[in-house]
Order: structure tokens, then sequence, then C-alpha cells
């Protein structure tokens, strides 16, 4: 019944597209501060391209690979295994801007986080599958993929890292909710969860500071709800058209990160309306082919590779533009494939080389 | 059945759909629905608007020359947010601007998010400012007003604020004109730092000059009248003293010097007294000099006529009740009208002015202008005082006639001199004659047509009159050696509580020369001089200091110099005269117009005759020596003619070999004005 077809070029044009884009934003952003702190206005551009080309290069290998052996449990626990071990060893090196999220390489950082989240769509796909196969019963994963989730979410909200953490205890969640997971247990889970949230939202001051922020944001505009505000004047300022690409003027040091987590903001600034919405669809286009590629999956591991694949970009998007928009507190989130990160944009490229490779594999539907 | 359920698929893909949603109803809200609030808030926090100053259009002389100009100076502000450390930022300015430390201080620090720090300093100065790189410190051009002749006219042309409003003279009445209109220099900030050495340049709203003003003033005239009137202050240790100048034909104002005198360059520094323009700001009984009102008024009328004999009888007369005396118990005896004036008779003035009567004199003094502000376009003017006829006392009539109970200023007097000077017309005098707007178009500032006063036969005899007080009556001192002069003095007290105050004089003159064809009115007031206070002595002789170096200035030739009519077509038998290139005669344009062009013609080869007419021509002086034709001038031919300059002839025997005979330079007849 599997056919191998050529894979989704829609798919495929789209996160090209998202990519060329995030470069051309990530140039904008950041020339300007880029130029003055280390005196080369390319420097993140660079960097950027170069980890799109390891990004290509790995997303083509994933792709030519045949996705069955990505099945195999060595396949699937060693990639879990090394990017959990590397997120803890970064625990343990010097903190940067008040974090252990990183691990030095030459000239570049290695963030373990990004990577794992495609090694935990990795290995919930595996679980998941081999449950639903052989015992018929995906709930039977629900243990092991909620142990493997909490344990890669309680390592890097020590780092720490919360929106991570939560962006991994959301692709469990969808996985298992694809899967056919009963409702009641995403109840028990939230119920399970909140005390949690709390006690770390509390714990922390920033993330106090953030929440509070999040539901004043104008009370300390120039505090703590400073990048909240910011962002929004940028977008604000944006208008129907936007002020022209590389017109923005709250990259100017106004908008703090305007190359990384607040790139949307500048896509709002400089492109308007008419240019977020457009990269508003774009990933709504990700989501579409990415779920159809799932829905037509050869077999269960494949869909939730697909499925879980598509996941891990789309949320984090959704969840990006809310926190850019102020419809969430501030997180560390990325916009995938567009903000500047080379783990983040090699990862995301994993996650959509393995989506291509699923839609290479495709069943014709039939209605039971 | 595939793994992935098809229901669950679908209600994903509603709840990321409706993310999605609420993620571009989130966008249509903040960039469509409140964009222009958030442009506004960027542009509030990306923006820097700082308003400039348009600079202050010049103010020129009627030659052109500049009298108040705008230069660029520098203007230093702060954006106290930026200032990392003010204290070590306010030492470092502190010696720079000359302001103490601590005062520097508490402008950096200032709440606000924009301070001036100071205001128009010089250029050098700002450099040095710029140079120190003091985050938060920046530099704006700001044009400040100069004055480049100092204290020359100051109380006309008034002086400017630092908030570029004109505070006094003309720079106040015609602000508006002259002002500016500001611009605004947008600047782009970045949040750390901002770049204001892009910004100046990117000025969005460029500002614009104000339109200049060409005066009736000739810098020279009024340096003159300057000079002469505190060298008089000085000799006679007087309080205050005017010189007005006037065009007795269409009211020009020429010159107008106020003493005690200030630099506007720096005006506050003095006392207020010393801002004002003492002549118009200061009005005074005029005494004697108001009997020329009284005589014009009663020969128009008829009431006396020019050969008839007034008896002045023992030196007093009774109005009254009061006995009113001659100034010194002069006993004058039978005098004609212009006897009274040459001795300034009271008794006989008095009785001229009785035979007008009340009514006429009233009626006749308003309308030369007494009691009424002139109209000068100059702020601040003391219209004088003359009561209305019905609260006239018995005695005002005669007190009137010989110029008591009656004020007024030393321009408004000028203008009565103007009248008998112009055969019979009141002028309006003013002062600015053209407003240039910046883009060169030229606007001409019309005077009102003068208005009769007195007949023309009137105005002569008194004229007449007048040239026999300076030629044979007590006012000797007014003559200028070349030309007639016209002229009456007056000696005021000065009116205090209750009376005259004894001991305070205010000698006064008003004269116009040549009295035959008049170029010029001048008035001369002089306050409280010590010692001597009789106007023959203290402002005759001023007067004649500065009317003949106006008539120096104006090329007006005295009358030794003017060749017969009979010279000069002699000299250009049947043929129009021939003129040097570019040389227009004089009597044939205005005196005024008078531009740097003019040069000297060459002389040689000339009969002294031809030589002379064809300097006559030009109003310019020249002196011959030797006989014969002439073979060398001095200044040399071509040189650009200067006002008052004595140029020297040479003549030899045309049979002898022309050689430049000596190359002595001519004696100046009078300092040529100089900018000071």
């Amino acid at each position: 019944m599997a056919r191998k077809l050529a894979s989704d070029k829609v798919l495929f044009i789209a996160l090209v597209a998202l990519s060329l884009f995030g470069c051309v934003m990530i140039y904008s952003a950041s020339a300007v501060s880029a130029g003055e702190t280390s005196g080369n206005p390319y420097r993140y551009l660079i960097k950027q391209i170069a980890a799109l080309a390891l990004g290509g290069l790995a997303a083509f290998a994933v792709y030519r690979t045949d996705y069955r052996r990505f099945a195999k449990p060595w396949v699937v626990y060693g990639a879990y295994g090394l990017s959990l071990a590397l997120a803890v060893f970064a625990l343990f090196r010097p903190p940067i801007n008040g974090a252990r999220r990183w691990i030095p390489l030459g000239v570049t950082m290695l963030q373990p986080g990004e990577l794992l989240k495609v090694a935990l769509v990795l290995l919930l796909a595996h679980q998941l599958a081999r449950k639903s196969e052989k015992a018929g019963d995906p709930e039977r994963a629900l243990l092991p993929a909620a142990f493997f989730s909490c344990l890669a979410a309680a390592v890097v909200v020590v780092q720490p890292d919360l929106g991570t953490a939560a962006c991994y205890i959301v692709l469990c969640a969808v996985l298992l909710w694809l899967a056919g997971a009963r409702a009641r247990w995403f109840g028990f889970a939230l119920l399970g969860l909140l005390p949690v949230l709390a006690a770390l939202l509390l714990s922390a001051d920033y993330r106090r500071a953030r929440l509070l922020a999040f539901l004043h944001p104008e009370a300390d505009p120039l505090g703590r709800g400073f990048q909240a505000a910011q962002s929004l004047i940028a977008v604000g300022a944006g208008g129907w058209f936007g002020n022209g690409l590389g017109g923005s003027r709250q990259k100017l040091f106004f908008l703090p990160f305007p190359h990384t987590d607040f790139i949307f903001a500048i896509v709002g600034e400089e492109l308007g309306f008419v240019g977020a919405v457009a990269l508003v669809a774009c990933f709504g286009v990700v989501a579409w082919r990415g779920l159809r590629a799932a829905r037509r999956a050869p077999d269960a591991f494949a869909a939730f590779l697909a499925a879980g694949a598509t996941a891990m970009i789309v949320v984090q998007a959704a969840i990006n533009l809310s926190v850019v928009l102020a419809l969430m507190p501030t997180k560390g989130i990325p916009l995938p494939f567009v903000s500047y990160g080379g783990s983040s944009l090699i990862a995301s490229w994993i996650a959509g080389g393995l989506i291509l490779n699923v839609s290479q594999h495709e069943v014709v539907q039939r209605e039971p | 059945m595939n793994a992935v359920r098809r229901g669950r698929t679908r209600l994903f893909m509603l709840f990321l759909a409706l993310w999605a949603a609420v993620v571009v109803a989130r966008l249509a809200q903040v960039q469509i629905a409140q964009g222009s609030r958030y442009r506004a808030r960027a542009a509030r926090q990306q923006e820097r608007r700082i308003e400039i100053k348009g600079s202050r259009g010049s103010i020129l002389d009627r030659e052109g020359r500049e009298l108040a100009v705008s230069v660029e100076a520098a203007s230093v502000y702060a954006i106290p947010d930026e200032i990392e450390s003010p204290r070590a930022a306010a030492q470092a300015l502190s010696p720079l601007l000359g302001m103490p430390a601590p005062e520097v201080q508490e402008k950096l620090t200032s709440e606000r998010g924009f301070t001036w720090v100071k205001r128009q300093i010089d250029a050098a100065t700002g450099e040095r400012v710029r140079a120190l790189k003091l985050a938060g410190v920046h530099l704006v051009a700001e044009p400040r007003r100069f004055y480049p002749k100092g204290h020359l006219g100051a109380a006309v042309l008034g002086f400017v604020g630092t908030d570029d409003a004109g505070l006094a003279g003309l720079e106040h009445l015609y602000d508006k004109t002259i002002r500016g209109k500001p611009g605004e220099i947008i600047a782009l900030t970045d949040a750390r730092r901002s770049r204001y050495g892009e910004a100046e340049t990117a000025s969005s709203r460029p500002a614009q000059e104000g339109a200049s003003l060409v005066l009736s003033i000739d810098s020279g005239i009024q340096f003159a009248a300057e000079n002469e009137l505190a060298a008089s202050m000085a000799e006679h240790r007087a309080k205050s003293g005017s010189v007005v100048v006037l065009d007795p034909w269409n009211g020009e104002i020429l010159a107008m010097a106020s003493w005690p005198d200030f630099d506007p360059n720096d005006f506050a520094r003095y006392a207020p007294d010393a801002r004002r323009n003492h002549a118009i700001a200061d009005s005074y009984e005029p005494g004697s000099t108001f009997k020329i009102v009284t005589g014009a008024l009663a020969v128009d009328e008829g009431v006396v006529s020019l050969d008839e004999i007034i008896d002045t009888g023992d030196g007093t007369i009774r109005v009254a009740n009061t006995t009113i005396q001659e100034a010194d118990r002069h006993r004058y005896g039978a005098l004609t009208l212009g006897g009274i004036l040459e001795h300034s008779s009271n008794i006989g003035i008095i009785r001229v002015g009785m035979r007008l009567g009340p009514r006429r004199l009233y009626d006749g003094a308003r309308s030369f202008g007494v009691g009424q502000s002139t109209g000068v376009d100059l702020p601040g003017e003391n219209s004088g005082i003359f009561r209305p006829l019905p609260r006239w006392s018995a005695l005002s009539n005669a007190e009137i006639s010989m110029g008591q109970e009656v004020s007024l200023n030393a321009l408004q007097l000028a203008r009565i001199g103007a009248v008998i000077a112009n055969g019979g017309k009141l002028v309006q005098p003013h002062i600015v004659t053209k407003i240039v707007e910046p883009g060169g178009a030229v606007r001409a500032v019309a005077a009102p047509e003068p208005v009769r006063v007195v007949s023309e036969a009137t105005a002569r005899s008194l004229a007449n009159i007048m040239i026999g007080v300076v030629e044979r009556g007590n006012s000797g001192k007014a003559a200028i050696p070349g030309f007639s002069v016209a002229g009456k003095t007056g000696t005021a007290q000065k009116a205090g509580m209750g009376g005259y105050m004894p001991g305070h004089h205010i000698p006064n003159f008003v004269g116009f020369a040549p009295a035959d064809a008049p170029r010029c009115v001048a008035v001369v007031v002089v306050e409280e001089p010590q010692g001597k206070y009789y106007a023959a002595d203290v402002a005759a002789p001023l007067f004649s200091r500065v009317m003949s170096q106006a008539l120096g200035i104006l090329r007006v030739a005295p009358r030794e110099q003017r060749v017969p009519m009979a010279v000069l077509a002699e000299a250009a038998p049947e043929r129009p005269p021939r003129y040097a290139a570019g040389v227009l005669p004089a009597s044939r344009r205005d005196p005024a117009s008078r531009s740097a062009d003019d040069r000297t013609p060459s002389a040689i080869g000339m009969s002294a005759r031809e030589a002379l007419a064809a300097f006559a021509r030009l109003g310019v002086l020249a002196r011959l020596q030797g006989t014969g034709f002439v073979v060398a001038q001095d200044p040399p031919a071509g040189s650009p003619i200067r006002p008052g300059a004595v140029h020297t002839l040479f003549l030899a025997d045309s049979t002898a070999s022309p050689s430049r005979a000596g190359g002595r330079r001519a004696e100046e007849a009078a300092p040529a004005p100089s900018a000071p």
C-alpha cells in the first residue's frame, strides 16, 4: 500500500522560504548592533548562514535515510540520551547571561535543549508507535512518554529555561492527544502540573516579574514590562505595510534581542500587518502539510514522527508569536527557521527533514 | 486505521487555526486599530524634537551697510538621561562655559528630558565643548544677534533677548517682520546613545530667515551725530541728550542719536536709562524754538506783516495779572518779526501770539503736529503735552506763544523745522524705507504724503528770518562756513513739581541747511548741562558740528564751490556735458543712492573752469593750485569718491611740460565716517 513518492514540495518551499526570510530579517535586525559591538554587521548573518548550511546537510541526510532506521532503539535512546547528557553537561558550565544553557564549541555555541526537542519527538514517536502497534493501546505509552518528557523538562528547568521545558510537555501532550489518549488523562496531567508550574513561577523573581509584567504591561513599561511594551511598540508602529525592509527603529537598542526571540516584532515593524500575516500563513502551510504527511504515513512510527516534528515547529511558532504580541508572558522560545540561533535552526531543519522523509511514503486513505 | 487519529488531528488543526486567528486578530488590533497610537509612542521615544530659531533678518542703513546681523552661534544642551556622570561632565564643562560647576551639574541632572546648558556661546568654545565628547551633552547651531557697529544707532535699533524676542527699538516694533520662522530638528536616536551629529543636518523643517529692514539712517551721519553728541555731553557734563537729523522733504530720519548710549551686543549690562531713546521718549518744553511756530502761524494768518514794527516796550508785559519779562531783563524796543526771533524776544512773540488768539494758535500748533505723536515707526514715543483749548488758562495764550505750557520730543521739533525748510508741509518722520524678503523681494514702505500746513511764502519768510537768527542774532555759533544756515535756539527751564526747577535747563536748537535748498533739518537737545546753559553756547555749536559733517557726507557743495550756471554753460558749449564712464551727475540723481562705484573723474588737460564744472556736477569739492591746465590731481582719477574729501587739482601752464606737481595728499575737510 505504501507508495514511494516525491517529497512534499510545498512544505519544502515553505521551509526554505522561512529560512531565507529569517536570514534577511536577522541581518536587518542585527546589523546595527552587531556592527557596534563587534565591528562586523554581518556577524549574525554569517553564523546563521553557516548553521543553515549545516541544518540543510543534516536535513538532507535525515531525508535520504529510510525512516525505519530511526525507529531502532539504539538510535532513539542514543539521540535522547546524548542530548540529555549534553543538557546536563551544560548545567555544569559557567552561566552565560545567567543561564547554563549553552556549550561553547569554538566560534559558536551548542544549545542541547534544542536538539533534545528533536530527540524527544523521536522517542515519543517510537514509544507511541510500539505501544499502539504491538499492544494496540497507545495509552500504554502514557507513562513512559510522560516520564521522558518530564525528565527532559526537569533538566532544562534547572538551566533555567521554562519555555523549552513547557515546549517538551506540550509536545508530549500533542502526540498523546493525536494518538487518541483519553481526555481525562490530560485533565489529570494539568491538575498535576499546575502546582509545579505555580511553584516554579513563584520560586524565581524574574518569572514572577515577567508574569506581572504580562498581566499589567503598562504598569512599568521601562522596567519589567519593557520587553513586551517595546515589542508592541515595534509591531504597532508597522501599521499596514510597515516601515520597509531595514526601516525598523526599534532595533536600535529599544527592543532587546531583536534578532532572536523578538524577530517577529521587527517583521511587524518593517513589513507591517501584511508581512506579519504572510509569515503566520507560512507556518499555517507547515502545519497543514506536516499533519497531512502524518495522516498519510504508512505506519504508526512515521505518522507520529511527522506529527511530532510538525508540532515541534508549529507549537514553538505559536508560542513565540504570542509572546511577541504580549498574549503570553515572556519566554525564551525562538521562532523556528526565522530567529537567529544555530542549534534551533539545525534542530528545526532535522524536524523538517523528518517530515519531508515521511511525506515520501504515502498510503491512500480509506475511510473506515 | 492510522495511528494518528483523524478526529484528533482535526481538533488539533482547529486549535492551531484558532490560535492563528487570535494572533492575526491581535496583529490587526495592534497594527491597524491602535497603529497610530503605537507609532506616536515609537516617535516619542525614538525622536527628539528640538526647535531651532530662524535667523532674524538684517538691519541695513540707507547704503546697505549692516547695522544688525544674525551670526551663527552654538548652544549647548543636555539630555540628562544619557549622561553617565553628571558630576564629571559638570567639572569638564564648567571652565569652558564660565559657569560654576554646581550650576552646570544642576542642569545636567534636570528632571526634564531636554535642558539648555548654555545658549549662544561663540564658535570656538563650541568646538571645545564638542571635543570633550561628553555623552548626553550636545551642541546645536543657533543664530545670535550681532551689531557689527556696536553702539552705533543702538537706541534706534534696540536689542534682542536670548529667546529671540526683539525687546526694544526697531527690533521690537518690527519683530514679526524680521523674526525668522523657527524650524525643527527631528533627531532619531537609539536607546543607548543618540547621534546628534547626524541629526543636525537631518532637519525636518528648516528654519526660515526673517525679512531685512533697510533704514533711512546714514551710518556716516549717525556716527557724526553720536560722536559730536558724546563730545558735547562730556564737555557740558549733561545728563542726557539727543540729536535728530531729518530729510525735510520726505521725513526720512538720517540720524537719531541718544545719549547715554549702550552696546546692544551686551545690553543687559546697561541701565534702562542708557537704553532709552531720548530723541523720542523724552518730551520737554522747547522754549524759544517754539517761537517759529507762533511766527509762522501769525505770518500765514496775516496778523502780522514782515516789515511791521512791534513795540516790545520796556521788556515787560502784563497778562492776566502776571508780569512776564524778557530773558535777562533785556529791553529790545521796537522790533520786526525777524528782530523778535533774532533776539528771541518774549514780549514780541507774546504780542504776536495774542494777536493770533487761542483758537488760531491752538489749531495752528496742532497742524504742526504739536501734542500728537509723529507716527514714526519706533516704539515708545512720548507725544508730549499740549492741553486742549478748554483747559487753557488766561495765561496760556501768552505762555504757549513763547514755547511754555507745551512739551515736545526732539523728533516733533525736527518735524516743525522741516515744515519751514520744505516750503510749508508737515512730513511724517519714518525710519524704515524698505523691507527685503528673504527671497529678495523688496517692499517699499510708503510714507504718507506731506500735508500743507502753511503757505510756501510763509515758510520762505520764516526761513529767511531763521537765516537772520544765525547770521545776525544770538545763534552765531550754529553757522557753518560756506553754507547758509537757518535755525533757532531755545533754552527751556525744566518743569518740576509746582513750577520751574532753577538750574535745570534744556538748551535746544532746530535748524536746517543749506538754507536756500535745505537737505537736512537737525535738532539737538541737551538736558541739564552744568555751567553754561544757553542754547546759543551749548546747542548751537553742537548743531553746527553735526550739520557740517552731514552736509559733507551728503556731498552738498558749499556756496563758494557752487559754480554759477553761466560757467557751467560756458564749459560745455552746445553739447551735452561729457561724464566719465559710469558717473551720473549729482544734479540728476538722488544723492542718497551713491554707490561704491563712484570714481573720481580724470580732469587732466582740462581748464580750471572745465575741471571745476566737472567736479561740481559730481558734488565733489575741488581746490585749485596754480594756473593754466590741470596736470595732476589728488586723489588720483579712478579712486573711489569719499564723502567729504577735498580734491586738489594741480595746474600748470600748457606750454610747460606737464609734470606731476607733487603727490601731497589732500587734507580731508571732514572725517570720513568709519564704522566703529
